[in-house]
């Protein structure tokens, strides 16, 4: 087993901001927590949408329901179940009777191109799908159940292993494959028990904003519903600050996770909204110093914290609280490892000391097992190295960043190719792979304009006269998920190249800033 | 061609998200590069000076041109006076 090499300074900082173990029922599975939950305060609120709601009771009664009739109709522990519904009291039922039937679920959304939705069945070996549109069977070659069995008493008596798998998530590939992200039951009981983040308790009431192929959803349900607590479901298809903020209001949320894009809109155009809550959690780009501070300055001390954590390792895997920000502050550190997760700035085969560079790595209960039908990058992304005699499972970010001499992390970015928009992880080689099978498209490149906002941006080469950037970007969006369709699209006789023959991105992007009509093309 | 006044009212918020100089009636919020996240953005600057549920999201993702906006946001407030 090869060891990581280290200093005195930067095993000392490592075993500071490493000491995060607490108890928490690591050999339990989500229905058995959520049913000690149940049985404790049967009558308490776990769902509420509107004037529709769920107690502890009713909700553990319809999924109890809804895993018998699964299992009747044939489904095995250990398969894999589709889900598509819209945000509702029906789509955690769905969920929880999936778990129970000691299955695993996998959110989807049917917008997807049948390729894409072909592709993600298929790594995961999904035959079912529970969902309100019988059209999916036909058009997946899979099995549709509506979620709409009668409630029962009785659970479907299955035993479910807390490592077994909870749920898959899909997440942008460079080679054009979509990765397939399996979770074990252990791991959501590790992001919401002995929380170091945010209070989430019986008094919680914990909004579900995030769309449910995002692991933001995790937190925003079962930081709810394993915890005695409220999961208060935003009504809508489309978010609305005025609804959001009507929503909070009347259902009195205290905690809630905004992606930083959507956070630094509300704080620019409605910072008000967020006036009421009590633990406020926002994530997963690079923070905007400017809106931060303009937070502490309208909320105060002890409400704000920042979140960072990658989908393999489910949800959050550091937290910083913003109490206080130094004037002259350039950039927000992502902070420390929150309960029951390591965390170890690599450079080679070498630990850290604070203040230099390296890969962010990340152990404990968290980590995925790997990518669906992907061995290689697998052994690649997660690897296991002795750190101070102890031997480690850690999962590779390929985020940089290093340590503060205090132990929070500073974030630097990434080396590859993977870029944040609006809170979409988007790996630009998955939209090239893409492009690059336009039978028009001889050569593109993807990048991130910031003009007006972060968006993605295409350059095109091509000879043919009848390629309109319009039939390429319904080439893109045949294919794609919407979130990673270019904004805009240049068609260009030729990618300008530097003196030593990359595509030279500044020019590209110099082009495109150029005037109104280059920024007008679709 | 000249525009409505509210059309010029979502001309000068598209002036200000996306940076551009000229909008046309004609125009199209998600050709100018609009994306979800814009959307809330210019959502909310629609209710700060049209009043709340002026323009839902759902008009805006089914058609969104300027003149169109505008005719929706006309006849959402005419008849929330009426």
């Amino acid at each position: 087993m090869q060891r990581l090499a280290y200093s005195d300074p930067a095993l000392a900082i490592h075993r500071l901001i490493n000491q995060t173990a607490v108890g928490y029922p690591r050999e339990s599975g989500v229905p058995e927590l959520f049913e000690r939950c149940a049985d404790l305060r049967p009558d308490a609120p776990a769902v509420v949408q509107g004037d529709r709601g769920l107690t502890y009771r009713q909700l553990d009664r319809l999924a109890n329901g809804l895993a018998r009739e699964l299992l009747a109709r044939g489904l095995t522990p250990g398969s894999t179940v589709g889900v598509s519904l819209p945000r509702s009291p029906e789509l955690i039922v769905a969920l929880l009777a999936i778990l129970k039937c000691g299955g695993s679920y996998l959110p989807f959304d049917p917008a997807y191109s049948d390729e894409r939705l072909r592709h993600l069945f298929g790594e995961s070996g999904c035959r079912w799908v529970l969902s309100d549109r019988a059209d999916l069977g036909a058009r997946l070659d899979c099995e549709v159940v509506a979620p709409d069995a009668p409630p029962a008493d009785r659970g479907p008596g299955v035993a479910v292993a807390a490592d077994a798998i909870a749920y898959i998530n899909f997440t942008s590939g460079s080679t054009g494959r979509p990765k397939g992200v399996p979770i074990r039951h252990r791991s959501i009981a590790r992001l919401v028990h002995g929380a170091t983040y945010a209070r989430l308790d019986e008094g919680t009431r914990l909004l579900h904003l995030s769309p449910v192929t995002f692991d933001a959803a995790t937190f925003e349900i079962w930081g709810a519903l394993l915890r005695g607590g409220t999961c208060v479901l935003y009504p809508d298809g489309f978010v609305r600050l005025s609804r959001l903020g009507q929503v909070l209001r009347e259902h009195g949320v205290t905690v809630l996770f905004l992606t930083t894009a959507l956070f630094n809109a509300v704080i620019d155009e409605a910072p008000e909204i967020l006036s009421g809550l009590r633990t406020i959690l926002t994530g997963g780009e690079a923070h905007s110093v400017r809106h931060i501070a303009e937070a502490l300055r309208t909320y105060g001390p002890g409400r704000l914290v920042s979140v960072y954590g990658p989908t393999e390792a489910t949800t959050f895997a550091t937290f910083h609280p913003v109490d206080e920000l130094a004037d002259d502050v350039v950039s927000l550190p992502i902070g420390r490892p929150i309960q029951n997760t390591r965390l170890y700035v690599v450079d080679g085969e070498t630990l850290c000391a604070p203040g230099r560079s390296g890969e962010i790595w990340l152990a404990g209960d968290g980590l995925s097992p790997g990518y669906l039908g992907m061995p290689e990058l697998t052994a690649d992304r997660f690897v296991e190295r002795v750190i101070d005699g102890v031997t480690e499972r850690l999962y590779r970010t390929g985020d940089h960043g290093h340590l503060l001499p205090g132990g929070d992390v500073a974030f630097e970015g990434r080396k590859d190719d993977q870029v944040k928009i609006n809170g979409f992880r988007i790996e630009l080689g998955e939209i090239s792979y893409h492009l690059n099978r336009h039978p028009a498209v001889r050569q593109s490149h993807v990048a991130v304009s910031t003009l007006g906002g972060r968006s993605l941006l295409a350059f095109v080469v091509t000879d043919d006269p009848a390629c309109t950037a319009a039939s390429v970007r319904d080439h893109l969006r045949a294919r794609l998920p919407a979130y990673m369709v270019p904004a805009r699209v240049h068609l260009c006789d030729a990618l300008p190249l530097t003196a030593t023959g990359k595509i030279d991105r500044h020019a590209l992007l110099a082009a495109h800033e150029g005037g109104p009509s280059q920024a007008r093309s679709r | 061609m000249s525009l409505t006044p509210t059309e010029e009212a979502i001309a000068e918020i598209w002036t200000e998200l996306f940076g551009v100089t000229e909008v046309g009636s004609e125009d199209d919020f998600f050709a100018f590069g609009g994306n979800s996240l814009t959307a809330i953005k210019f959502l909310a600057r629609v209710e700060e000076r049209f009043g709340v549920d002026a323009l839902l999201p759902e008009t805006l993702y089914e058609d969104a041109r300027v003149a169109s906006l505008a005719k929706a946001i006309d006849q959402a407030t005419a008849s929330a006076t009426t």
